[in-house]
């Protein structure tokens, strides 16, 4: 039996994904489930400070290649340097040319251009990804270096990660925290999954985001719901979000008010299902759901 | 002066910062650089004078000339082109992965089959607010990277004669590389919880890799919360304002308003103190 | 007739892998000959457009129809404009269990009405 997957998304930043995800291992924790948390928010991936992981297993992470210039057979022809449309090489102080790895796009152009084969695209180790233990079961999450960008690839191994040790483990279920966003590691977050989340936050750029967050799920044909999170600053973007469920026949799993308790759980690193009553009340209800349809499938 | 504005995530209140003190170094410019999610606007309230195309090259298949060899498909690194060889000869086309780099038309044999073609990706508008200068990027939405667009604003900045004041986009990725590396000073804004303090230390890493003088305000400072000035202290990093949290700030927010006057004068002050540590 | 067919195994017995660009393994079934062949799936650890890149893959191996789990909606148009039929194994089926499943006609095939597309056309209409 493969395991289930749920996974929490919710298109643009700052719309308390992190805090529903860990309200929702929080509530399967109590239920006595036992499950893999999946970290793919890997851009901002706060959910070790709520999950306290011991790391017991760490590999590097291989992402894109960038253009290395070998000095010693370069003969300064300024080729690559014209042709390069991301600005990334330039001439040192010592006169050698080099690569800036942050503006380096990966694109081949010049390694393909230069006369005398001087320029060779390396692979860049761009962060590190975990195997951990936390108090509410096991854990895969990554760490990027400054400067380097998720990608589906990055997901997509956090999320094999949690399958094969779910599997080995006979764990049934994959909690996934994805990606911001509404691109690619999106995209792979969603692909494979038993259910989406949609987190929405009552905000013109929010709904936008849902939107498309939802069209990615329905194109790949995956369960998913919508929940409002910080229901009650704006009456009329939530009534917008349930029309929209509505329409377009979305389970609407329920709303999370907007309180200072949450904020307030925040500071002491507390979950917010845990401490507050109220956002509890709201969100058993949507958790209840969510493994209805999950168990159906 | 180039000032850059950043945080590691997004919602910590760097547009709003970055307006207050944009006003207050008036004369000056401003410029929205989080060009997926520019609201700068919102607040500064601009009269926009002008707005050009942003465009960047991408190919064309022109049939009677392409021999649908496949070359251009091969090469292309982000396989944003597909040939589909004879009988069927097609070409697809996915502008939502082409970073227009030109490896297409450089490997293309034939000549003229395959031309790259300016495609729209966005608008730069420019305007003013008062005594300051505006400045927005506003990407199309499904753009595979911002980080273009950034370096076209970035180029306006460092020809402005004058303060540049930029609201850069959120994270620690290549776009906020871009937008914060013209910049003279890096002012980090972060909120004092736990997650704030995380997403502020990537972005602080971010700043030491790139060799930024850089400094930290805090949004939302709470009585008695100094979890980041606590941080700030233990790595020797000034902070050089607080926005107080405030219903009052949050409700004015909502509406698209933010007290200008209020922070005024401390953000002149501010303002001039940075000049100093740049000098 | 070739099919192509994404599998998380190097066998007739393994089971479909319902991820196409991310793949584990293809295979490629001969109808004629019922013969087969497995590769390893060089894009499943791709940066970027690992389904165009496995799309082509089906145009380079000649195979008329593919079969997998979900295809994604670049694939998708890819492996439609080279007039590849396209038939989605769900669940948990084996790679010879989808073909005899294919071959017996009970396999739903995927066509023109995308999601995507139905999608589009309930935006419309909202609209």
């Amino acid at each position: 039996m493969s395991p289930k997957e749920i996974v929490f998304i919710s298109g643009k930043g700052g719309t308390g994904k992190t805090t529903i995800t860990s309200s929702f291992v929080w509530w399967l924790h109590l239920k006595g489930e036992k499950f893999i948390i999946a970290d793919a928010d890997v851009d901002a991936a706060d959910m070790h400070i709520l999950m306290e992981p011991r790391p017991w297993k760490e590999e590097e992470f291989v992402g894109k290649s960038v253009a290395q210039i070998n000095d010693e057979l370069c003969t300064y022809c300024d080729i690559c340097r014209g042709l390069c449309r991301f600005d990334a090489i330039y001439i040192d102080e010592d006169g050698t040319y080099r690569v800036n790895p942050f503006r380096c796009d990966g694109c081949t152009l010049c390694e393909i251009a230069c006369p005398v084969q001087a320029i060779e695209m390396v692979p860049q180790v761009v962060g590190r990804w975990f195997l951990s233990r936390t108090p509410y079961g096991p854990m895969v999450h990554a760490r990027l270096k400054p400067g380097a960008e998720n990608s589906g690839n990055l997901v997509t191994m956090v999320k094999h990660q949690a399958h094969l040790l779910a599997e080995k483990e006979e764990i049934p279920y994959i909690v996934v925290d994805g990606p911001p966003g509404i691109g690619c590691p999106v995209t792979s977050a969603i692909s494979g999954a038993s259910f989406v989340a949609v987190v929405a936050e009552p905000s013109f750029s929010a709904i936008h985001d849902m939107e498309r967050a939802v069209e990615t799920a329905e194109h790949f044909g995956v369960p998913h719901g919508i929940l409002i999170n910080k229901a009650g600053i704006n009456p009329e973007n939530e009534e917008k979000i349930r029309d929209y469920a509505r329409r377009r026949g979305i389970p609407f799993l329920g709303e999370v008010p907007f309180t200072r308790c949450v904020v307030d759980a925040l500071v002491k690193r507390e979950i917010a299902a845990s401490s507050c009553e109220e956002v509890r009340g709201a969100l058993e209800g949507a958790f209840g759901k969510i493994l209805e349809v999950v168990n159906e499938s | 002066m180039i000032l850059s504005v950043a945080s590691g995530k997004g919602g910590t209140g760097k547009t709003t910062f970055s307006v207050l003190l944009a006003r207050a170094a008036a004369p000056a410019l401003y410029i929205d650089a989080d060009v997926e999610e520019p609201n700068g606007g919102i607040f500064l309230k601009p009269e926009i004078e002008r707005e050009e195309d942003f465009t960047e090259p991408v190919p064309r298949i022109i049939p009677e000339k392409c021999t649908y060899c496949g070359e251009c498909a091969r090469a292309c690194p982000y396989k944003a082109l597909v040939i589909i060889p004879p009988p069927a000869k097609k070409d697809l086309f996915f502008p939502e992965l082409c970073h227009s780099c030109g490896v297409c038309a450089y490997v293309c044999p034939e000549q003229g089959a395959l031309i790259e073609v300016p495609r729209k990706k966005g608008v730069i508008r420019t305007g003013r607010s008062g005594q300051l200068d505006f400045m927005e990027g506003i990407l199309n939405i499904g753009e595979p990277t911002a980080v273009p667009l950034i370096k076209a604003l970035m180029k306006k900045a460092r020809n402005y004669k004058g303060d540049v004041i930029v609201d850069a986009p959120p994270g620690t990725s290549c776009p906020v590389v871009e937008a914060v590396s013209e910049a003279d000073f890096v002012l980090l804004v972060a909120e004092p919880t736990p997650f704030g303090l995380h997403d502020l230390s990537l972005v602080v890493e971010m700043v030491r890799e790139l060799d930024k003088k850089f400094a930290i305000v805090i949004n939302k400072a709470q009585e008695g919360n100094t979890l980041v000035e606590d941080y700030a202290r233990r790595q020797g990093i000034p902070v050089l304002f607080k926005i107080p949290f405030s219903e009052e700030i949050a409700r004015m927010y909502s509406k698209g308003e933010l007290p200008f006057g209020e922070f005024e004068p401390q953000l002149k002050e501010v303002f001039a103190r940075i000049r100093e540590m740049v000098e | 007739m070739k099919i192509f067919i994404t599998s998380k195994g190097r066998e007739l017995d393994s089971k479909v892998d319902p991820r196409f660009g991310r793949a584990e393994y293809y295979i490629i079934y001969d109808t004629e000959t019922a013969e087969f062949r497995a590769e390893e799936n060089p894009f499943k650890k791709g940066q970027t457009a690992v389904g165009i890149s496995l799309a082509q893959r089906v145009i380079e191996e000649g195979a008329q129809v593919a079969i997998s789990g979900n295809f994604g909606p670049n694939a998708f148009e890819v492996l439609k404009a080279a007039e590849i039929r396209l038939f989605r194994a769900g669940g948990e089926m084996k790679v010879k269990e989808a073909v005899d499943a294919f071959l017996r006609g009970e396999l739903p095939e995927m066509d023109s009405a995308t999601p995507r597309e139905v999608a589009d056309r309930l935006e419309k209409e909202l609209k």
